[in-house]
């Protein structure tokens, strides 16, 4: 291609439109020519001021509604007249599209093994066709898969273009099926009946005649004719019908040409069924999809009013958005059903319409309703009833009634049960979901609730929007007397430390609330060893105070065992990277990329990494692959542009979505968020996310984050999804870090060796007399939950440590020998499942001995402490001074020579004063 | 679809819900899509509403939807956009410049707060100005987030003609804000 022609692709480019391998060689390209990357960034800017043109950021210019009058006027229209004409356009756009050609609506047929799918169009001569048809051969109607999976020919998946043609005489006006004629319009009228959207193209006889569609297609914009292809209404399917004049036996109904790339086809087959046609994979046999009957009536014309084809549904394969037309209750989810159900808005008598009042010979699957569609199948899983519990209830329908308006995605059929008495018209509905995790009952429930919250009624269930954030709290004294338990949640994040550090490196004291003590804690290795077979072993250092008067100071560090190899299980990784205008910076998008470029070094075969790219929308920019394809999981970084708003509630739906498409059951199944932490979140969403995290944490999908970037940096958000999500949450301030994170301790990120872990303390009121927890506040739990096994804690991953920090006051004339209490660490362990809790004694020597002869471990850790406390204003540091933080620190840090973090802590604490 | 079992009270209903769904779904969408066209929210109000009345003439109790609505329903507010900006046309009896651009002086009920940053305006004016068929697959891309094959089910055109289009219009857009950055 000349240089100047790629000029054409850099919009697509940036958009993502390109296919792959023109995408890597425009970027190929554009990394050599000046002229084009001018001009890349150009457009690039030009895009973004669009983005931010078109979507405002003020939420009430977001959502313009109808107002009130119109609405109530559109609510109230009334379906129009029926049609008795069979030359009809159904969407009248413009008068003059109702004289369309007069031509019949055509179905046209390939007999297979007669006429082979290469044939169609051209070469079949009406003759043909007839003999064809009347030679009676079983023909296939086609189902194209325009998206989705269709790997197994009985899940139909995605969104459907049913082709199909019979090939009619348009002089003749009626056709024969079983000796009985039949009038073609009434045909046609119902299929528009039953399908607004179906468009019934005319053409004439000669269906293959090019002339004719031309006109066709000139007549009406919406119009697309097929020759040799699939007959679309934008891409999903249409049906163009007729009668064959010449067909005495069955109507015959083809199977269309070549799928488009990507589409594969799908085979039922169409046979006669008692009055009329049903089809299915083999006769007899449910479908989907397509259910051509006609109701025969008492002698002469067959009046084929109740036909009914309904279309095959489009399964979802969308977003959640795309569901919000839905409204889908189940039983399960109690919630739900008292949202429906319980506020007065039951469901009324619902009855089903029955459009086959003649009984077939053969029974028919079912009472193909409105809803069809759905995998035979589908993945494996629970499958859960769908039930509509409907009693007699004078009260208004509400909007539970909508439940029938759009199901789709993974709902089978209904099926009716038979009624009890004419007046008694309850009628209860199941609905089979193949409902492969609960997440989808959660997604199903927050989308429920998102319909709720989107109508303006007042809902008490409906989950309340998050909370402010609170105010700093500090930890106070407790005397051991009134209270001698301290229970609280581990923690091992350490994003807090990164910000602190990056914001004094910046020169900005960093601010009080991003400070926490037990990520500034943890952040430093104090040389605990590794437990062999246990899984955690629970160390003790301590000394006196160097800070406070009369005060000791005890650390308490709990280690886990590092998995081997082989213990190690396979990742099932989800990275959904924020690609907003904010990210384009290197040292963001650029940190991102180092990420996932370390992190793919560190991967096995058994792994698995998909990637979501979010801006203003979210998309999934690479399916689940394994490490194998390790330079196409660059390339597509590589490929991602940075520009657009942050839509994060997209970003992690869809990504959730993914991981719980690619779940595997026990394989370590992560999200990993990487964003900059600036958000556009409506009210109330950012609660939502948060519960989707929750719920989906409780599935067995963890959520980790890793923040990047600095300024508007949205911490808490982020860090609540961590927690949420028993993930990690680090902050990636350079490479170094980005190094720690995902090389040195992507074995803790990425592997678990407890969940739920919880730390209690019981101290001994003999001997302490009043103690302190430095740090933990957010984590802090009530006695009792220490052994509740429901509560939601953190989780450890292999080697990782964690340390708790506390200032004790001692009773007068407590001896070494003494015990300070007991300390308990209580899990789960993720590899056998089962709750273990562990014990150890704490005794009193280490805290007696004199500051100044403590150990290493316990300078940076007081030192640690102290520093946070200091820099968040606790009340109970006062006293102190970062001068004598960095005096204690300082021989330490002299001492330990390879540790640089230590020295970094002591630069940090210098900075300070 | 009919029974005499079925009561046509709750037929009604049913197709009420139905419709309030199709509506709170789409409106918003399509409100702001028709707001950029017309510049002007109340004949915006008409378009969508001329949309779904079409819709709803044909709506039974038990219409189900599936994803050739939204191509649909964008396609149709289109036209009836692109009606309203004739009719107006005609009634001015002006024939400069698009219709658009005297739409857009106008600029009533389109009350939307500009950030500071002048080259949202000034991208605004230009894609006020855009011929139509570029300015649909801008709004369609970069508002409504529709993918390349979703702006060609709306417009019926193929998915390299509406890169083409975009591609054109950004382009052209970008020239607008180099110039008047330049003349500043």
């Amino acid at each position: 291609m000349n240089p100047c022609e790629w000029n054409n692709k850099l919009t697509a480019w940036l958009l993502g439109e390109l296919h792959e391998t023109e995408a890597d060689a425009l970027q190929i390209h554009i990394d050599s020519c000046a002229e084009c990357n001018a001009a890349a960034g150009d457009l690039r800017k030009t895009l973004a001021v669009l983005s931010n043109a078109l979507n405002p950021e003020s939420s009430s210019q977001s959502e313009p509604k109808l107002d009130s009058t119109r609405r109530a006027m559109l609510l109230a229209i009334q379906p129009e007249p029926q049609i008795t004409s069979g030359r009809h356009w159904f969407f009248r756009i413009h008068p003059a599209f109702a004289a369309a050609a007069a031509a019949v609506v055509v179905l046209s047929v390939v007999m297979l093994g007669i006429i082979s799918i290469d044939k169609i169009g051209m070469n079949v001569s009406k003759s043909d066709f007839i003999k064809a048809c009347e030679s009676g051969a079983e023909v296939e109607m086609n189902f194209k898969s325009v998206d989705g999976d269709s790997s197994s020919p009985d899940t139909p998946n995605g969104r459907f273009s049913v082709s199909g043609r019979l090939i009619t005489d348009s002089k003749a006006g009626a056709k024969e099926i079983n000796g009985t004629p039949v009038r073609r319009d009434a045909l046609h009228k119902s299929m528009i009946d039953s399908d607004p959207f179906a468009e019934v193209t005319e053409s004439t006889l000669v269906s293959f005649d090019d002339a004719k569609m031309d006109e066709t297609i000139k007549s009406d914009p919406f119009a697309e004719v097929s020759r040799d292809r699939s007959v679309g209404f934008g891409s999903a399917g249409n049906m163009d019908i007729t009668f064959d004049s010449g067909v005495k036996t069955k109507p015959v109904v083809t199977e269309q040409s070549k799928s488009k790339q990507g589409l594969s086809g799908q085979r039922r087959s169409l046979s006669e069924v008692g009055g009329g046609y049903s089809y299915g994979d083999k006769a007899g046999s449910k479908g989907t999809g397509l259910m051509l009957s006609a109701k025969p009536q008492e002698g002469g014309v067959q009046e084929m009013e109740n036909l009914k084809i309904a279309l095959p549904k489009p399964q979802f394969t969308g977003t959640p958005k795309d569901l919000n037309g839905l409204f889908f209750y189940s039983r399960r989810e109690k919630n739900i059903s008292q949202l429906s159900l319980e506020d007065g808005r039951a469901v009324k008598n619902h009855e089903v319409i029955d459009d086959f009042s003649v009984k077939p010979q053969v029974p028919l699957p079912a009472r193909v309703f409105d809803v069809i569609s759905a995998p035979v199948g589908g993945k494996a899983g629970s499958e859960g009833k769908l039930g509509f519990d409907l009693k007699p209830s004078t009260a208004e329908v509400g909007d539970s009634l909508k439940a029938n308006a759009s199901l789709g995605s993974r709902i089978d059929k209904l099926e009716v049960k038979p009624e009890k008495s004419s007046e008694q018209r309850e009628t209860v509905l199941f609905a089979r979901i193949a409902a492969p995790q609960e997440p989808h009952n959660a997604l199903a429930k927050e989308i429920m609730l998102r319909r709720v919250a989107a109508t303006d009624e007042p809902m008490d269930r409906v989950e309340k929007s998050a909370k402010p954030v609170p105010p700093i709290s500090f930890n106070p004294f407790i005397m051991t007397s009134a209270d001698n338990f301290s229970t609280f949640a581990i923690d091992v994040d350490t994003a807090s430390y990164t910000l602190t550090r990056q914001a004094i490196r910046s020169g900005n004291a960093p601010k009080p609330e991003k400070v926490r003590t037990e990520e500034i804690v943890n952040a430093f290795d104090y040389g605990d060893k590794a437990p062999i077979s246990s899984t955690f072993r629970v160390y003790q250092d301590g000394a006196q105070s160097p800070f406070g008067a009369g005060l000791n100071m005890l650390r308490i560090g709990v280690k886990g065992r590092r998995l081997g190899r082989e213990e190690q299980r396979p990742a099932i990784l989800t990275f959904v990277i924020d690609t907003s205008g904010s990210m384009a910076q290197p040292d963001r998008i650029g940190l991102a990329r180092q990420a996932l470029t370390l992190l793919v070094g560190q991967l096995s075969e058994r792994d698995r990494i998909q990637i979501i790219a979010y801006n203003d929308h979210a998309r999934l920019v690479l399916e689940p692959v394994t490490i194998l394809q390790k330079e196409r999981i660059l390339k597509v970084f590589r490929r991602l542009q940075c520009n657009g708003s942050t839509n994060l509630e997209e970003g992690l739906q869809l990504a959730y979505t993914q991981a719980v498409e690619s779940f595997v059951p026990g394989a370590e199944n992560r999200v990993i968020l990487i964003s900059d932490g600036v958000a556009n979140l409506g009210s109330g969403s950012a609660q939502e996310i948060l519960d989707k995290v929750a719920s989906c944490r409780r599935q067995g999908i963890t959520c980790s984050v890793f923040g990047v970037g600095s300024g508007t940096y949205n911490d808490r958000m982020l860090e609540q999804l961590a927690n949420k999500g028993d993930g990690v949450y680090k902050f990636l301030d350079s490479a170094d870090e980005v190094k720690r994170a995902f090389v040195d301790e992507l074995s803790a990120t990425l592997n678990t060796i407890a969940k739920d872990a919880k730390i209690q303390v019981e101290w001994n009121p003999k001997v302490v007399r009043r103690y302190r927890q430095l740090g933990y506040e957010n984590r802090a739990l009530k006695k009792e939950q220490f052994r509740d096994n429901t509560v939601d804690a953190g989780e450890v991953g292999s080697g990782q440590s964690v340390t708790a920090m506390y200032e004790l006051e001692l009773m007068p004339g407590a001896r070494a020998d003494a015990e300070l209490g007991t300390v308990r660490v209580r899990y789960q362990r993720t590899d056998t499942g089962r709750i273990e809790e562990i014990e150890t004694t704490l005794k009193a020597a280490s805290v007696l001995r004199p500051a100044h002869k403590a150990t290493n471990a316990f300078r940076i850790a007081a030192s640690a402490a102290e520093f946070a406390e200091l820099l968040r204003g606790c009340p109970h540091a006062a006293g102190a001074k970062f001068q004598d933080v960095a005096d204690y620190l300082r021989p330490a840090a002299m001492d330990l020579t390879l540790d640089t973090r230590v020295k970094e802590l002591l630069e940090l604490v210098m900075a300070m004063e | 679809m009919d029974n005499p079992n079925h009561s046509t009270a709750d037929a009604a209903k049913r197709r009420r819900c139905g419709m309030e769904a199709v509506i709170d779904t789409y409106q918003s969408p399509l409100l702001r899509y028709a707001a950029r066209l017309l510049n002007n929210s109340t004949l915006a109000q008409d378009a969508v509403q001329n949309a779904f009345i079409k819709l709803f003439r044909q709506w039974k109790p038990d219409t189900h939807t599936d994803a050739r609505l939204k191509s649909w329903l964008f396609r149709v507010v289109h036209n009836e956009a692109v009606d309203i900006i004739r009719a107006e046309e005609r009634r001015r009896k002006h024939h400069e410049g698009h219709a658009a651009l005297q739409m857009q002086n106008g600029m009533a009920g389109c009350s939307q707060k500009y950030a500071p940053d002048e080259r949202v305006e000034i991208v605004l004016r230009s894609l006020g100005v855009l011929p139509p068929a570029q300015q649909q697959v801008v709004l369609l891309r970069m508002q409504q987030g529709m993918s390349y094959e979703e702006i060609g089910a709306v417009t019926g055109k193929s998915i390299g003609y509406v890169g083409n289009l975009l591609h054109k219009a950004v382009h052209k857009l970008s020239g607008q804000v180099r110039k008047i950055e330049g003349g500043v």
